[in-house]
């Protein structure tokens, strides 16, 4: 089996760091993985987004057009990349910043682009499965909106079980071994709480 | 009413998309309004370097030629020699200018070419991601020195301005900042200067902007300008370093 | 990341080579900053200086390779990299090299062109790569990793293929392989040559021995001609003796694509997609791009095997694979330039338009 994925939404976001954690898990597992980021200029443009393979097979192109799958974090990321997801794909919107006409929370509406997502996701499409989770206004309640994407990573592991429970646990806790104990506590609880979304609403 | 403010119209009708707080942006501004000064629009040249003010291709309204790491001066005489009636100026970056493209510097200076040399120094590499210039400070870490440029395995930083003054060849070699509004008046009137001796055939002339780089130096815009003042300054001092416009004919 | 894991630890391609490189015993590497290898110096920068070797960013790369050229002289293992546009500053380096034979790694993550171009992944340097590059008639070994591990295990390599047979190697590779990142296992079981001559050229003091001289001049009548004369034995030695490849479903299919680098990774999933679909298509990547494997190629062009060259570029390594072929079966080309690349949907339609 192989599945492709594209993470994608604003630099800072923390989307290239998820999508390690993601590539390390699968390598715990023992999967064949590949991960690739935007580089370069494209970055100066403040979006961000990068492709992880897992697969079972040794992996061909690590880039792809047309994923099996896809994380947006943010409005331009849902509008780029929903429509390219493969029928019978995945796709979870972190619908705080994408895709929902909720009110964004005062202390979210930092910058320009947030004012897009009041505009919605409206051409919704019904041949793949999507997930919607409020990851931004969940992390702020944890404490932290940069935890968010922790979230939507859990969230999303939980939903299609790419890696196992264990190794992503492992994986998160190698990328922030060398970091403090609270900003590991935050994220644990972070993921948590994206799988609980899940399977409360299963 | 009259405006007070304006868009030079030697720059183009874009925003410029360098980072917030850099100083390029007020650079290209006050080349712009020396090259409205003189209204030598149409016959001037720029040269985009290899940096981010590559992108002066997009924002100067004169013609401009985009030319290899380093090599402006060299590509800057080769225009000049074969085009006297026209202003040349190159637009160049510490890495640009100071490292790979020593060589060309010193011989266009000491050739003493009719030119004039914006040389931006921010203290590291932009655009490639804020590696060591020849400029960095003793103790600044950067991407190549990441415990803090050491004099013993990297150098000092590099004086452009004080090396250039002693050669013969020059004619005017000055040392400006635009990181307050003081400065940038200064830098202002300079970089006119530097053009008014090109345009008197008085040979060649090199102003050094110090400039920020909040997005590699991994500061705020505010805390950019600051360091400017408190530690380049030290290291990099303002002021006129040659002057023989007068005596020369 | 760093993270160990049974020997595994998920790189990207271009610190990995850094790990080859250190693997390799590198004692000095030389630099200047470019997208999209910039994190070779970087890594090299803390990485180089704690196994007790030398890290320099050097004024330009013209001065890289000559620092380079210098360190290979007095036998040290030396290394430089960059990507496209710097890789022609070193040319005339690369040269002088070659012409006095010394062995040094150059690492090429490229980038499109020409001229400043672009910092997306491209395979545009072919020609440049496998000709020589600079002026004169010389050769230097060539080596295209196909994966991260391949960045590493490679560059090790290419240190030894240097010694070997005294001469400049580079490695071939691109900004997709230089900043992806996948799992790369740590052997201690290191496949090391442990059979390279001395260095008995090597500039270290004439102390009790005849004063030796390093150098590329040879005016004297006939004498340029003779060295050049002994350049070429040694560079149909390495024709004999190292061409590698890897095949990939070859045995019964009739169509077969060729590709190395990244553009082999997009055709090993047109493989997959073939398979899926019933249709025989084999995959032959070239491993070392000078000497090019040209044999492979003409045993499956003999049994009638049809090619198609797909590469990230206009059609360079086409040629090496229309001269094995000699016009005894058909290949064709698909490419894409200027750091554009193609989808494996892309190159299967391709494919089956021609079967
Ligand atoms: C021959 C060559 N080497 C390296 C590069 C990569 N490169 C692009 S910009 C740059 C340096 C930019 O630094 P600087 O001149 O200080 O300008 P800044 O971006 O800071 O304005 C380098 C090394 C290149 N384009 N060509
Ligand atoms: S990287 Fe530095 S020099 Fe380049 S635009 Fe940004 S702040 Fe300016």
């Amino acid at each position: 089996m192989i599945q492709d994925l594209i993470i994608a939404g604003f630099g800072g976001q923390g989307i290239m760091s998820i999508g390690k954690i993601l590539a390390l898990a699968g390598m715990l597992d023992d999967k064949n993985v590949t991960w690739f980021p935007s580089y370069g200029a494209e970055m100066r443009g403040g979006t961000a987004n990068c492709t992880v393979i897992v697969s079972d097979r040794a992996i061909g192109s690590p880039i792809v057009a047309r994923p099996w799958a896809a994380i947006v974090m943010n409005q331009p990321s849902l509008e780029k990349f929903a429509p390219l997801v493969k029928e019978g794909g995945v796709l979870l919107i972190n619908s705080s910043l994408a895709g929902n006409k909720i009110e964004t929370p005062m202390n979210l509406r930092f910058t320009k682009e947030n004012e897009n997502t009041q505009r919605g996701f409206t051409d919704e499409r019904k041949d793949i499965e999507t997930i919607r989770i409020p990851a931004t206004e969940m992390a702020d309640k944890l404490g932290s909106v940069k935890v968010a994407n922790i979230i939507a990573l859990a969230a999303f592991c939980a939903k299609t079980e790419i890696v196992s429970i264990g190794s992503l646990e492992k994986a998160m806790e190698r990328s922030f071994s060398s970091k403090d104990a609270a900003l590991l506590r935050i994220n644990r609880l972070a993921a948590y709480s994206g799988r609980e979304h899940i399977l409360v609403n299963k | 009413m009259r405006p007070v403010f304006v868009r030079p119209n030697a720059l183009k009708n874009v925003p410029f998309r360098f980072c917030p707080g850099c100083h390029h942006g007020i650079i290209h501004r006050l080349v712009a309004e020396a090259i409205d000064h003189f209204g030598i629009l149409d016959r001037t040249i720029g040269i985009a370097p290899v940096g981010c003010a590559v992108f002066a291709y997009d924002y100067f309204s004169c013609d401009i030629l985009e030319v290899a790491h380093g090599r402006p001066p060299a590509a800057c005489t080769g225009i000049k020699r074969a085009r006297p009636d026209l202003i040349v100026f190159s637009y160049q970056g510490d890495g640009d200018l100071a490292s790979i493209g020593t060589a060309e510097i010193i011989h266009a200076a000491n050739r003493g070419e009719n030119i004039t040399v914006i040389f931006v120094n921010n203290a590291n590499y932009g655009m490639t991601g804020g590696q060591m210039a020849p400029t960095t400070l003793l103790g600044q870490k950067t991407k190549t020195t990441p415990k803090g440029r050491s004099a013993s395995s990297d150098g000092y930083p590099l004086k452009v301005c004080e090396m250039l003054a002693t050669l013969e060849g020059t004619t005017y070699i000055e040392r400006v900042a635009v990181n307050n509004p003081g400065h940038t008046k200064e830098a202002g009137r300079a970089i006119k200067k530097a053009f008014k001796v090109q345009l008197e055939n008085k040979g060649f002339s090199l102003i050094e902007a110090l400039a920020s780089c909040p997005t590699n130096w991994e500061m705020s815009p505010a805390q950019a300008n600051m360091w400017i003042e408190e530690k380049m300054l030290k290291v990099f001092p303002l002021g006129i370093y040659k002057d023989t416009s007068e005596t020369k004919i | 990341m760093t993270n160990d894991f049974n020997n595994k630890r998920l790189m990207i391609g271009n610190d990995a080579l850094c790990e080859g490189a250190v693997q390799a015993g590198c004692q000095c590497y030389f630099g200047y900053p470019i997208t999209p290898q910039n994190e070779v110096p970087a890594y090299m920068s803390w990485r180089i200086p704690q196994v007790g070797g030398i890290f320099l960013q050097a004024e330009s790369e013209l001065a890289a390779i000559n620092m380079v050229f210098g360190a290979a002289a007095v036998g040290a293992r030396a290394m430089t990299s960059s990507s496209s546009p710097g890789i022609s500053l070193k040319q005339e380096g690369i040269s002088y090299l070659a012409g006095a034979e010394l062995p040094c790694v150059i690492v090429n993550i490229m980038r499109g062109g020409p001229g400043l171009g672009n910092i997306a992944g491209s395979q545009g340097d072919y020609f440049q790569a496998t000709r020589g590059g600079g002026h004169g008639d010389y050769r230097t070994i060539c080596l295209a990793p196909g994966s991260v591990q391949e960045m590493m295990d490679l560059t090790r390599e290419a240190f030894d293929l240097a010694d070997r047979y005294r001469i400049p190697t580079l490695i071939l590779s691109d900004g997709i392989l230089g900043q992806m990142m996948e799992p790369v296992i740590f052997s201690n079981d290191l496949n090391l040559f442990d059979d390279l001559p001395e260095k008995d050229w090597a500039l270290t003091g004439a102390k009790g021995r005849p004063p030796r001289v390093i150098k590329s001049l040879y005016m004297g009548e006939g004498e340029l001609e003779e060295r050049n004369w002994r350049l070429h034995d040694k560079h149909k030695r390495i024709e004999m003796e190292i061409p590698r490849c890897e095949y990939l479903n070859t045995e019964d299919a009739e169509f077969c694509l060729i590709a190395f680098g990244t553009a082999a990774r997009v055709a090993r999933s047109v493989v997959y997609l073939a398979e899926k679909e019933g249709i025989n298509l084999g995959l032959l990547r070239p491993i070392t791009l000078y000497p090019f494997p040209k044999r492979p190629i003409k045993e499956l062009a003999r049994k009638g095997v049809r090619f198609l060259v797909i590469e990230m570029n206009l059609g360079q390594m086409l040629e090496d694979c229309q001269l094995a072929v000699n016009g005894v079966t058909d290949v064709f080309f698909y490419g894409r330039p200027g750091g554009g690349i193609f989808n494996p949907e892309e190159i299967l339609k391709v494919v089956k338009s021609y079967l």
